[in-house]
């Protein structure tokens, strides 16, 4: 191999130092010149390679984004505050009128079949009683020193999913309803005969707190009056235990 | 291992093959680092920037003979060194003025022996230095040295020729009376 051929290809015209570039290309040409310690370079330059090279700008693209953070909540803040809820009834436009459902109307779009009436939205209610352990007719009671059970029994409620489309209705733009006007009457107008407000809360009996047991039935359309009832309910009257 | 095998387990991350080049290219560049600068400190500061460039893109490298690979690894420790002379405002401010054209004699300069030359090279100032070195040792044409350095074409020109003649001077202080063969030689 040449060492004209490891020099930088140039068009020029060899002058007078030609031989010097010649002696000065040579690999060997200046051992002196050499490192004099290859193994500490190598390793100085071996962990700089391993190492992973900076990213450029990253405490400044950090500080940026920690700004941003912190500016867009101010901002929704600030904005709210100079709106002062004036923004709200354009919301309230934009929401599309309630619907009225008008029987006998055709749905007027396809769409998904809408739910059973069993798998809607029930409203929540109180469990029923859990029947007596004992037979029926027959008052539940519970003997000194036995554990009474309460066993609760959760009511099956079916949430609609959101993704389903409400039932087909026919929209018709609701009227906006009246503003009911009420009438000011005097206490006298409404019954004569009756008691006077501080005579009504001087009869004031203190309020019971019953806790059924799930014994008995304990609804609120049933008579309390039987006194096997009240042996199965627990009675706290909390105005006197508080005193 | 050739040099071939040891560029290709290089580009994979092979320490081995990266220290076996290292060893094999790192005195000649050494030399190089040491023309351009004259500490040889920041020589090998700008040494191990240049392996570290030239191991990081070797993937882009493609192996055509071992004079490329020369080539091509000195291209990137000249590029080297002479931004750390940016770096460091190094060069000289000269104003553009019309270069004398100087001739050298050949025979006593041909006679010089590497060492010698180096010597002479390094005492010369940095500005004169680095054109001398670009133009008659790597090649460069004063177009490409201008680019590179910033710098107008006829001031590269000029620095080249102030730096010939400080040489002659250098030459005649080291006992080397070759104006005096020149002119017996022409007679």
């Amino acid at each position: 191999m040449s060492n004209e051929s490891n020099e930088i290809p140039s068009e020029r015209t060899p002058d007078a130092f030609a031989a010097w570039r010649h002696k000065l290309a040579q690999p060997e040409a200046l051992p002196e010149q050499g490192l004099t310690d290859k193994d500490a370079a190598w390793d100085k330059l071996f962990e700089r390679l391993g190492e992973k090279p900076p990213r450029p700008l990253f405490g400044y693209r950090a500080v940026a984004a920690c700004i941003l953070i912190l500016l867009i909540p101010a901002a929704r803040l600030f904005q709210d505050r100079t709106t002062g809820g004036k923004d709200r009834p354009v919301a309230e436009k934009m929401r599309p009128a309630p619907m009225q459902a008008t029987p006998g109307v055709l749905p007027t779009r396809q769409g998904p079949a809408p739910l059973p009436p069993a798998k809607m939205l029930k409203p929540r209610t109180r469990p029923a009683a859990a029947p007596a352990p004992t037979t029926p007719g027959q008052p539940a009671t519970i003997a000194p020193g036995q554990l009474a059970t309460i066993t609760l029994q959760p009511a099956t409620i079916t949430a609609q999913p959101a993704s389903v489309a409400p039932p087909p209705v026919t929209a018709r733009p609701s009227k906006p309803a009246p503003k009911k006007q009420w009438k000011v009457v005097d206490w006298n107008e409404l019954d004569p005969g009756g008691p006077r407000p501080h005579q009504m809360a001087a009869n004031r009996q203190p309020s019971l707190l019953r806790i059924g047991l799930g014994l008995g039935n304990t609804g609120p359309g049933e008579s309390t009056s039987s006194s096997r009832e009240d042996e199965s309910r627990l009675k706290l009257n909390l105005t006197t235990q508080n005193r | 291992m050739n040099i071939p095998e040891q560029i290709q387990d290089a580009r994979s991350g092979n320490a081995a093959a990266q220290k076996a080049l290292f060893d094999h290219l790192a005195d000649p560049m050494m030399a190089l680092c040491c023309r351009y600068l004259k500490s040889r400190q920041d020589a090998e500061e700008v040494l191990l920037d240049g392996f570290y460039k030239f191991f990081s893109h070797l993937k882009e490298f493609r192996y055509q003979g071992e004079a490329a690979l020369h080539a091509w690894i000195k291209r990137i420790m000249v590029n080297e060194c002479l931004m750390f002379l940016r770096r460091r405002h190094a060069f000289l401010v000269v104003p553009e003025m019309t270069a004398d054209e100087v001739s050298t004699p050949v025979e006593p300069l041909a006679d010089l022996s590497a060492a010698e030359i180096f010597d002479l090279i390094v005492q010369l100032p940095v500005g004169y230095r680095t054109v001398f070195n670009l133009h008659v040792i790597e090649g460069m044409e004063h177009r490409e040295i201008a680019k590179v350095l910033g710098i107008a074409e006829g001031t590269s020109k000029s620095q080249l020729s102030k730096a010939r003649v400080l040489l002659q001077k250098m030459l005649l202080q080291k006992g080397i009376n070759y104006v005096k063969r020149v002119q017996r030689n022409s007679q």
